[in-house]
This record gives C-alpha cells, structure tokens and sequence, in this order.
C-alpha cells in the first residue's frame, strides 16, 4: 500500500510551533476528501455563526478539514464525524479568541489544540444514531416538535416562531430546554 | 454586557452583531462557556443529521 506524506499546518494565530509529520495512506485520504466534501457546507455554517465575516470563516473551514485529515487515524470509527470536526472547528475557534487574549496582555503564553481529543465529554458526539433519535422521542410534543422543524426544515428562530404562531422569544427558550433536556438523557 | 445566557443564541447564530461581538469576549474570559459551547455544537451537529439516512 502506497503511503503518502502530509505535513501539518500551524493552528491559526498560533504563531507556529506544533508541527506534526504524519502518515496516512492513500485510500485514508481519499475517505477524508469524501468527508469534507460532504460535511464543508455544514461547517462554514457553523463558522459563519463563530466569526465575524464569510473570508474568516472559510479560514476556519480550512484550518478545521487541515487538522482534521492530519488526525483523522484518530477520529473512532463508527462515532459521528460531523460532530468530530464541528469540535476541532469549535476548539480552533475558541484557541483564536485565547490568543487573541493572550496577545492583548501581552503574556508569553502558548496556546495550542492539544485537548481537541481531551477533557470534554464527547457523549454527545459518540452515542448511537438510534440512542439520539430515542432521545427526541422522549421529548415532549412540544419540544419535540420545534426540534424536528429547525434541524429537519434547516428554520432559524423567526421562520420557526412564524410557523408555529410563537413569539422569537419562546422559540429561544423550548430549543434551549430542549438541548438541555437531550443533553441530559444523553450524558446521564 | 454578555452573560453565558447567550451561549445557546450564539451557538445557534441567532444573537445580532453587537452581542455576539460582546458574547465573543465573554468567551476569552469565563470558564464555563468554551466547554459548554462545544458540547452545545457537537449537539446540533448531530441533530443536524436528523433524518439523513446515510449518517
């Protein structure tokens, strides 16, 4: 089996340093290729959302799919990988803002991505499609039903509250206490 | 002034370009929100996926 050299870029505002020179065949790539094209879209929406403007966010978008396929032989296999990159997006997003910090008090202090597998509790992102699914149902109508209208349908808050006759502001609070409630049958 | 009460507006793209500027400062600084808002995320990329039968 050929094997094919990837070099590692610096994390974004990082300044450099972490350099990792790693290997993955040529079919692992092409299984990455395919999950990026597929997951891209996803992902600069979420940027969208964390950054001020679309040039910003595709970085991000960039970055993330970068240290997604120098990681990839980590990702576990049968987990969900949308939820994978979103995180290494979202700790990428977060180590900028720490920088950002860091430089503004003009501290020495070294900002790097090395718990992007670490402390947080990836329940969330590893629990079976099925368990997910049962986890909706066990919502109430209520929620359940905004759930299923702002992920089925793709709705923001106002589409939503004027679909089903609700104020912005109630739309806000039952997806709230629905995700709190998911992430409290799922984390249990 | 941005509270963590705006965490799931913002991990929902649904805060207006002052309080997520505001929100976006409040992450460097607490402690709670970063973890939160990758929990918050990781959610919504999963639900995202809802009724996709190729996941």
């Amino acid at each position: 089996m050929r094997h094919t050299r990837i070099r590692d870029q610096p994390p974004v505002g990082s300044g450099g340093g972490d350099r990792a020179r790693l290997e993955l065949d040529e079919e692992a790539i092409d299984a990455f290729r395919e999950i990026a094209a597929a997951h891209a879209e996803y992902l600069h929406g979420i940027a969208v959302r964390f950054v001020r403007d679309r040039d910003t966010a595709k970085d991000l978008v960039q970055e993330t799919l970068a240290r997604g396929l120098v990681r990839f032989a980590q990702f576990k296999r049968g987990t969900n990988v949308r939820a994978w990159l979103t995180k290494i997006l979202t700790r990428l997003f977060l180590d900028e803002l720490k920088h950002e910090q860091v430089v503004a008090k003009a501290e020495r202090e070294l900002v790097t991505l090395e718990d992007i597998d670490g402390e947080i509790d990836d329940a969330v992102a590893d629990v079976p499609d099925p368990v997910l699914w049962a986890a909706v149902e066990l919502l109430g109508p209520e929620l359940r039903e905004i759930v299923e209208q702002r992920y089925v349908l793709a709705l923001g808050y106002k589409q939503l509250a004027d679909r089903l006759g609700i104020p912005v502001g109630t739309v806000g609070t039952r997806l709230m206490r629905a995700h709190a409630r998911l992430r409290e049958l799922l984390l249990r | 002034m941005s509270t963590c009460e705006d965490l799931t507006k913002f991990a929902d793209g649904e805060l207006d370009p002052e309080r997520a500027a505001a929100f976006r400062e409040h992450l460097k600084t607490c402690e709670s929100c970063p973890d939160r808002l990758i929990e918050e995320v990781q959610l919504r990329a999963r639900l995202s996926e809802f009724g996709s039968s190729d996941v």
